[in-house]
């Protein structure tokens, strides 16, 4: 900023003097703002030392709770077996199982599409 | 760690050392920052009572972070720069500023003698001057020429480039050097 370029205006260095004057005329914090202050970062440092500190399960709890907790176990551990189930044993095998063992007999699309092959035979 | 062997260390150690369960780094960072704090947002909001719940909220916003402080990326005092200028903001938006009775008075009459009182009526001038600046520019004048930022400090604490902090700041003492103008002699400065 040119001196005095506005008529009337402060000079560069008039300016300057109210800026340096007014450096230490804020105010400063009260006792009991500084107190204030320490107790709020008292009570955030405990927050985070609980934090750290709580337990975390390890190992097979862990585990556990990664999954889901016992539910989450409990279904992936079926989903296992049955595809243990289906890998192990040939189709012929799992289709005599289903018919006898869970009264599912063999079936064809068609036996839930009702006219689907009068449809394809008219064709 | 006592209070005087922490004189020497970087306000980022003293925050480790916080966030590790040292009282004292606490209570150093307090009495070395909440000042500073507390004078910017003065002068941003023009009231004690307020400057003083924004700088309790950005010392806890600090402490908050503390443990999660990732070093090197920025310095402390920049981010709470940062921090209170977006309290104050908030704060600004909420009451719209510029009335004047909230701001400091002058006191009226002739210029005292005493170099105290001209001192004080000079302070109180500006900052009243500056409560009437648009508030980008107050925090920019307020950063560099009262609180002795670095132009490359203030762009990061406002989020702009080095060049717009140049043209906020440059707009701002002409403005307030206009403002003040007219009261040149209350402020004992006289032509000549």
């Amino acid at each position: 900023m040119d001196k005095r370029k506005d008529a009337g205006a402060l000079s560069e260095a008039e300016l300057d003097t109210l800026f340096r004057a007014s450096e230490g005329e804020a105010p400063l914090p009260s006792g009991d703002l500084i107190t204030r202050i320490m107790a709020d970062a008292e009570a955030e440092q405990a927050v985070a030392a609980l934090a750290s500190s709580a337990p975390r399960p390890s190992g097979l709890a862990g585990l556990r709770e990664a999954l889901g907790g016992w539910a989450g176990l409990s279904g992936l551990a079926g989903a296992a077996a049955m595809g243990l189930i289906i890998g192990v044993f040939p189709p012929e095998v799992l289709s005599t199982y289903s018919d006898t063992v869970l009264g599912i007999s063999s079936a064809t699309f068609s036996d839930y599409v009702p006219g689907l092959g009068e449809v394809q035979l008219d064709g | 760690m006592a209070l005087d062997a922490m004189s020497e260390v970087s306000d980022e150690a003293l925050l480790v050392l916080y966030a590790n369960g040292d009282n004292g780094a606490a209570s150093s960072l307090t009495l070395r920052l909440a000042p500073r704090i507390m004078a910017h947002a003065y002068r941003m909001l023009g009231d004690r009572a307020e400057a003083e719940d924004v700088t309790q909220e950005a010392m806890l916003r600090l402490w908050k972070i503390a443990p999660d402080w990732r070093q090197g990326e920025a310095k402390v005092t920049t981010w709470l720069y940062r921090v209170t200028a977006n309290l104050c903001t908030d704060r600004l938006r909420k009451v719209k500023h510029g009335d004047l009775d909230d701001a400091p008075e002058v006191p009226d009459g002739a210029p005292s003698a005493d170099q105290k009182m001209i001192a004080q009526a000079r302070a109180d001038a500006l900052n009243r001057a500056l409560s009437e600046l648009p508030e980008r520019q107050r925090e920019a004048v307020v950063l560099r020429h009262i609180e002795g930022l670095t132009n490359p400090e203030i762009a990061e604490v406002m989020d702009i480039s080095v060049e717009a902090v140049e043209s906020l700041t440059a707009r701002g003492k002409r403005s307030l050097a206009q403002a003040l103008g007219k009261r040149r002699a209350e402020l004992g400065f006289y032509d000549g």
